[in-house]
C-alpha cells in the first residue's frame, strides 16, 4: 500500500509559481470542478489572495493514475516562498520525501531557490528541479539550465520544464513525482509515531492537525497521546485534505492527514510534536523542530482604550491560527493597555495587523518594529531589551550590543557595485563573494539585523531591478554604539513613537520620523512641534502649522441638521485619531513611521 | 404652534442654475402652476388656523423670477393662509436681473418690508466665473429701485472666488458700502461637492484661492465693516445697528421654531426637525395625495439639541452661555486655551467669539463635542 504513497512540497524563492502549479496538479488530478475552480486554490486566506502570495503551507492529496493503471495516492505540500515564513518550509519537508524545486524561467536561481535546496538536502530529500514559466517571452530555459548545475549543482537533464500557467509539462511533472520520489520507507509494525507538521483552527471542530504518520497506523476513534506533554485525545475524525476534508479509516505509516480530535485550543498541540498511541505509546519521540523564534518586535494598542477587551479577545482567538505569533501584555503613556508581540518579520507584522483589522474588526496602533538589544550594565547585569521603554539608564550602560545576520545575496554581477553600496549603508561588514557561473555573483555579508527588517528586501530588489534576492541566518550579536531616539509632540515625549538605533543612524531617522509625522498628522487648531531628540539633544523638528480658518460659510437653509450631522460624523472620524497630549495623531501616522525610506 | 414660528417658502425655481449652487432649484418653470396649487395645499394642511408669524421669508431658489402674476398669486396665498400684519420681518430674495417696479409694486402692496439681494459681486469678470444673470451695473440700478420703493436692503455678496484679489475683495465692499444697505450677508465662496464649479477646480480649470487669503478676506471684512458702523453678528452677516439684522435667520441660530413650505424647506418645531421633498415633482405629488411632502423627520435628542446649540451659538457674536458649555465636559480644558489663543472672551454668563474666533467656530465646536 506505502508503495503507491508520495509525499512531496512544492519549494521556491517567492513568485517563482509554486501555487499556480498546485493548481494545475489539483486539476489534472480532477480534484475540482470547473466552476469551484479558483487560481491559486491552495492560498485560502483573505490577505493571501489579495496579495498574492502563499503565507501558509497547505497539504492536499491527489489520486493519479500512471500509464499501466497503477493507482497513486500522491500528498503534495504548497509553501511559502518568503523568508519570513521560512519555517513553514521545514517543517513541510520532514513530512516528505521530495521536493519539486522550482525555477522561474525568467528569473533564474535566487535566494531562496538555495536556501531551501539545502534544507531539502539537509533532510535527504529527492530533489526534483522544475524549469516554470517556460511560456514568458524572457524565459531564458538555457540559462536556467545552467544555473541549476552551477549555482544548484543538480543535473540540468534532471530539470522538467513547464508552465504552470498554460499546462506544458504538468503530465511530465506527475511521471517524475511516482518515478523519482521514493515512496515512503516504513514499519506499520512498530508502535505509532506520527509527526504533528501543522495545525489549524476551525471554529466548529477545534484543532485540525495535519500529521505525517512515520511508524504505526492511526485509526480513527482511537486514543493517541502528545508526547511532549502526554495529553490524552480521542480521534473523532481522520482524512486526507482533498481540499475538503475527507474521512478515512486510517492513516498508514508513510500517510500525509489530519486529524480531529476536540482539541480545543491550537497551543495545547505544539508543532513538531510527536502523536503516539494512549495505549502502547512509543517510547521516542521523533526529532521535532527548532523553534522559532521572533525577530522583530512591537506593540499592539486598542485605538480607543474601550476597545482593549475586545483586543484581547480578537488576539486569543487569532492565534489560534498562528501560533508563531508571541505576545505579552504591554503598556505605554501615550497609548494605554496593550501587547507587546513577536513577529518573524515584517511582512508577518503586516499580516497580523491586517488580519487583526479586516477579519476581527480592530483599529489599533503598531509601535516601531525593534529587533532585541543586549545591555550589559555597569552592576555587571546583562538586560535584553526590545520596547524602547525599557531601555536602561544610560549612565548604567556600560555596553550594549545587536543582532546580527549573516545576508546571503545572489545577483547578476553588473550590480555588484549598488549592492555593496548598499550593503555598507546598511552598516554591513565582512563581505565575502563567489562567482557560482560566469556573470553570476553570491555576496556574503554580516548585517546588523536591525537594518534589514525594515526595507532591506524592497531596497535591493529596486537596486538590482527585480534581479536581486537575499536570505539570511542569524549570527549573534555584537558589540554596537546605541541611543534611544526620542519622538517628542508639543515638547511631551510619545513613548510609543521611541526607538533604539545606532547611534550614527539617529540623525538620519530622526529626520525621517519628524517629516513623516508631518505628512501624517491632519492640521489641527493648534501648531504642532514634532522633535526627534537623543536624552535632551533635539536633533531633528518640523512644524505642523493650525488652520487659518475652520468654518463653513452658512448654515444651508435653516438645513441645520445637516451642520449637526456634519459634526457627528467628524466626531466619529476622531475615533481613527489617537489622543496624545492635546494632540490628535491618526493611525495612519503610526503606520508611516514603520517603513524606512532612505530617499 | 404656541409662540408664533417663522414662516419660510422655498420657491424652487431658477432661470438659470449657478455653477456653485447647491440649493434645490429647477429651471422648468412650466412647473409653476403646480407648485403654486400643492402650496397651497400644504399651506391648509400646516396652517390650519391662520397663525401670526413672528417672521416670513421667501427664498429660493429666486422667488423674483417669477412672472409677476404668479409672484402675486404666492403672496395671495400667503396672505389668505396667514395673518402677516404682524410680522416682525418680511424678507423676499431676489436677484437684481428680476428687480422692476412691477414686481417690487407687488411686494410692497403684500407687506413685504425687506429685500435680500443677490449681488455676490460689483466685479464683472466674477460674476461671469459665478454665472450671474446680472452685471455689476444692473446690480446698482436695482439695489437703488429698491431704496426708492422704501425697503430694508440687504445685499448678499461672496468671497474667496477663483481670481479675486483682495483689492477686488475691497473694491466690492466698497461699492456695496456706497448703496448703504441696512444688511451685508459675505459669505465665502463653498465648493459644495457635485457643483459644475467644483469640477471645474477638481479638473485645474479654475484654482480655488488658498487659506491665507481667504483668512485675509474674511478678516478685512469683519475689520472694514465695523469701522464703518456695522456690527459683525454672525459669521457671515453683518447689520447696520442692532434692529437691522436679520430676525428671521436669527431663530435658525438660536432654535426658534420656524415652519418651512415648498420643496426642500426645513422646519423646526422646538422638538423635531423636518425636511420637504428635494423635488418639486414628489412634493406637488404628495400634496395631491393629500399626504405631508416630507422627505425625513427627526426627533432630536438632549445630547442632539446641545450638539447644535453650541454649533450655531459659537458662529454667533452673542456666543454660547456657561450653562450650555457644562454639558460638555471637554469644554473645561478646551476655553482657556482657546481664550488665550485669543478665539473666545469671556463674558459674564458666557463666551463670545473673537473674530478670529468666528473664523474657527466650527473647529472650535468640533473640539468641544
Ligand atoms: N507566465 C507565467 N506566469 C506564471 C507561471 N506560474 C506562475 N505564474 C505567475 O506568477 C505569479 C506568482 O505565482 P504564484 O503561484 O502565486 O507563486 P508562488 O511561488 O506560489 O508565490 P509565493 O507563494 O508567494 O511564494 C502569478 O502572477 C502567477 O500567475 C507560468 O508558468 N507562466
Ligand atoms: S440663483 Fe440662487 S438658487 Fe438659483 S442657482 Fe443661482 S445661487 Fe442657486
Ligand atoms: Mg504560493
Amino acid at each position: 500500500m506505502t508503495k503507491t504513497i508520495r509525499n512531496f512540497s512544492i519549494v521556491a524563492h517567492i513568485d517563482h509559481g509554486k501555487s499556480t502549479l498546485a493548481d494545475r496538479l489539483i486539476q489534472k488530478a480532477g480534484l475540482v470542478n470547473e466552476r469551484d475552480f479558483r487560481d491559486q486554490m491552495l492560498d485560502d486566506l483573505d490577505i493571501e489572495r489579495e496579495r498574492g502570495i502563499t503565507v501558509k503551507s497547505n497539504t492536499v492529496t491527489l489520486p493519479y493514475q500512471d500509464a499501466d493503471g497503477t493507482e497513486y495516492h500522491l500528498n503534495l505540500i504548497d509553501t511559502p516562498g518568503h523568508v519570513d515564513f521560512t519555517y513553514e518550509v521545514s517543517r513541510a519537508l520532514a513530512a516528505c520525501e521530495g521536493i519539486l524545486l522550482l525555477v522561474d524561467a525568467a528569473q533564474g536561481v535566487q535566494a531562496q531557490t538555495l536556501a531551501h535546496l539545502y534544507s531539502a538536502m539537509e533532510h535527504d530529500l529527492e530533489i526534483i528541479p522544475v524549469i516554470n514559466k517556460i511560456d514568458l517571452p524572457s524565459a531564458d530555459i538555457e540559462s536556467a539550465r545552467e544555473q541549476i548545475e552551477s549555482d544548484l549543482g543538480l543535473s540540468a537533464d534532471d530539470a522538467v520544464l513547464c508552465s504552470a500557467k498554460t499546462g506544458e509539462g504538468v503530465d511530465a511533472i506527475f511521471a517524475a513525482v511516482v518515478e523519482r520520489i521514493p515512496a515512503p520507507k516504513v514499519d506499520e509494525k512498530r508502535p505509532l509515531r506520527a509527526l504533528v507538521f501543522d495545525a489549524r483552527y476551525d471554529s466548529f471542530r477545534g484543532t485540525i492537525v495535519s500529521v505525517r504518520v512515520m511508524e504505526g497506523i492511526l485509526r480513527a476513534k482511537e486514543s493517541i497521546q502528545l508526547m511532549s506533554n502526554q495529553a490524552v485525545y480521542n480521534i473523532e475524525e481522520l482524512g486526507h485534505h482533498c481540499l475538503v476534508r475527507q474521512p478515512a479509516k486510517h492513516l498508514a505509516a508513510g500517510d500525509v492527514g489530519y486529524l480531529i480530535g476536540n482539541i480545543k485550543r491550537i497551543s495545547d498541540v505544539s508543532i513538531g510534536d510527536t502523536i503516539t498511541l494512549a495505549e502502547n505509546p512509543a517510547t521516542e519521540p521523533l526529532a521535532g523542530f527548532k523553534l522559532v523564534k521572533p525577530v522583530v518586535f512591537s506593540s499592539l494598542y486598542p485605538i480607543s482604550s474601550d476597545d482593549y477587551p475586545s483586543l484581547v479577545e480578537a488576539l486569543e482567538k487569532y492565534v489560534l491560527n498562528d501560533a508563531s505569533l508571541i505576545y505579552e501584555k504591554d503598556s505605554s503613556a501615550a497609548l494605554g493597555q496593550g501587547f507587546r508581540c513577536g513577529y518573524l518579520g515584517l511582512l508577518h507584522l503586516e499580516i497580523v495587523q491586517e488580519r487583526l483589522e479586516r477579519e476581527f474588526d480592530q483599529a489599533i496602533i503598531m509601535t516601531m518594529p525593534s529587533v532585541q538589544y543586549h545591555f550589559r550594565l555597569k552592576s555587571g547585569e546583562t538586560v535584553v531589551v526590545d520596547n524602547p521603554q525599557y531601555y536602561p539608564d544610560p549612565m548604567q550602560i556600560e555596553a550594549s550590543e545587536e543582532p546580527y545576520i549573516r545576508a546571503n545575496i545572489m545577483i547578476p554581477e553588473r550590480y555588484m557595485g549598488v549592492v555593496m553600496e548598499l550593503c555598507r549603508q546598511r552598516r554591513g561588514e565582512n563581505s565575502d563573494f563567489h562567482y557560482p557561473a560566469p556573470g553570476r555573483i553570491e555576496v556574503k555579508f554580516d548585517l546588523p539585523l536591525a537594518e534589514v527588517i525594515f526595507d532591506f528586501y524592497d531596497k535591493l530588489k529596486s537596486v538590482t531591478q527585480g534581479y536581486g534576492s537575499f536570505d539570511y541566518d542569524m549570527a549573534g550579536y555584537r558589540e554596537s554604539d546605541l541611543v534611544k531616539l526620542d519622538i517628542l509632540v508639543n515638547g511631551e515625549p510619545v513613548d510609543a513613537l521611541a526607538t533604539m538605533v545606532h547611534k550614527e543612524r539617529a540623525r538620519t531617522r530622526g529626520v525621517q520620523i519628524c517629516d513623516r509625522l508631518k505628512k501624517e498628522i491632519p492640521r489641527q487648531m493648534f501648531k504642532i512641534a514634532i522633535q526627534a531628540a537623543i536624552g535632551r539633544t533635539v536633533i531633528s523638528r518640523s512644524t505642523i502649522n493650525a488652520f487659518r480658518k475652520d468654518v463653513t460659510a452658512k448654515c444651508y437653509g435653516g438645513d441645520i441638521s445637516r451642520k449637526r450631522k456634519l459634526l457627528e460624523k467628524q466626531k466619529k472620524g476622531k475615533k481613527r485619531m489617537k489622543m496624545v497630549g492635546q494632540v490628535e495623531i491618526p493611525q495612519s501616522a503610526f503606520v508611516s513611521i514603520l517603513k524606512t525610506d532612505d530617499n | 404652534m404656541s409662540d408664533p414660528a417663522g414662516l419660510y417658502v422655498h420657491v424652487p425655481f431658477c432661470l438659470r442654475k449657478c455653477p456653485y449652487c447647491d440649493f434645490y432649484s429647477t429651471c422648468n418653470l412650466h412647473k409653476v402652476d403646480d407648485f403654486l396649487d400643492a402650496l397651497k395645499q400644504e399651506l391648509s394642511m400646516r396652517l390650519p388656523s391662520r397663525p401670526c408669524p413672528a417672521t416670513v421669508y421667501i427664498g429660493g431658489g429666486t422667488p423674483s423670477c417669477l412672472p409677476p402674476a404668479q409672484l402675486s398669486k404666492l403672496l395671495s396665498l400667503l396672505s389668505n393662509a396667514a395673518d402677516l400684519s404682524a410680522a416682525a420681518e418680511f424678507t423676499v430674495e431676489m436677484n437684481p436681473a428680476d428687480v422692476d417696479s412691477t414686481r417690487l409694486a407687488i411686494l410692497r402692496e403684500a407687506g413685504v418690508g425687506r429685500i435680500s439681494l443677490g449681488v455676490q459681486s460689483f466685479d464683472d469678470r466674477l460674476l461671469k466665473t459665478l454665472g450671474r444673470r446680472h452685471d455689476s451695473a444692473v446690480a446698482g440700478r436695482a439695489a437703488e429701485d429698491i431704496r426708492r420703493h422704501d425697503f430694508s436692503l440687504g445685499i448678499d455678496l461672496i468671497y474667496g472666488v477663483p481670481g479675486q484679489s483682495m483689492a477686488t475683495w475691497q473694491s466690492c465692499l466698497h461699492q456695496a458700502m456706497s448703496l448703504n444697505p441696512e444688511h451685508l450677508s459675505c459669505y465665502e465662496l463653498t465648493y459644495a461637492a457635485h457643483t459644475p464649479l467644483t469640477a471645474q477646480v477638481q479638473s485645474g480649470a479654475l484654482t480655488a484661492l488658498a487659506e491665507d487669503p481667504i483668512a485675509e478676506m474674511f478678516l478685512h471684512s469683519s475689520d472694514w465693516l465695523r469701522a464703518q458702523g456695522y456690527d459683525h453678528y454672525e459669521v457671515s452677516n453683518f447689520a447696520c445697528g442692532r434692529p437691522q439684522r436679520s430676525q428671521h435667520n436669527q431663530r435658525y441660530w438660536s432654535r426658534l421654531p420656524v415652519i418651512g413650505l415648498g420643496p426642500a424647506a426645513h422646519s423646526f418645531d422646538g422638538r423635531q426637525r423636518w425636511a420637504n421633498h428635494a423635488d418639486v415633482a414628489a412634493y406637488v405629488a404628495s400634496l395631491k395625495q393629500n399626504q405631508a411632502p416630507e422627505a425625513s423627520r427627526e426627533q432630536l435628542t438632549t445630547g442632539q439639541a446641545r450638539t447644535e446649540a453650541l454649533a450655531l451659538g459659537l458662529r454667533t457674536r452673542a456666543g454660547v452661555s456657561q450653562d450650555l458649555l457644562n454639558h460638555f465636559p471637554k469644554a473645561a480644558c478646551l476655553l482657556p486655551r482657546f481664550q488665550s489663543e485669543g478665539w473666545l472672551r469671556r463674558q459674564d454668563q458666557g463666551w463670545q467669539p473673537t473674530t478670529e474666533g468666528l473664523l474657527r467656530a466650527d473647529g472650535m465646536a468640533r473640539e468641544i463635542i
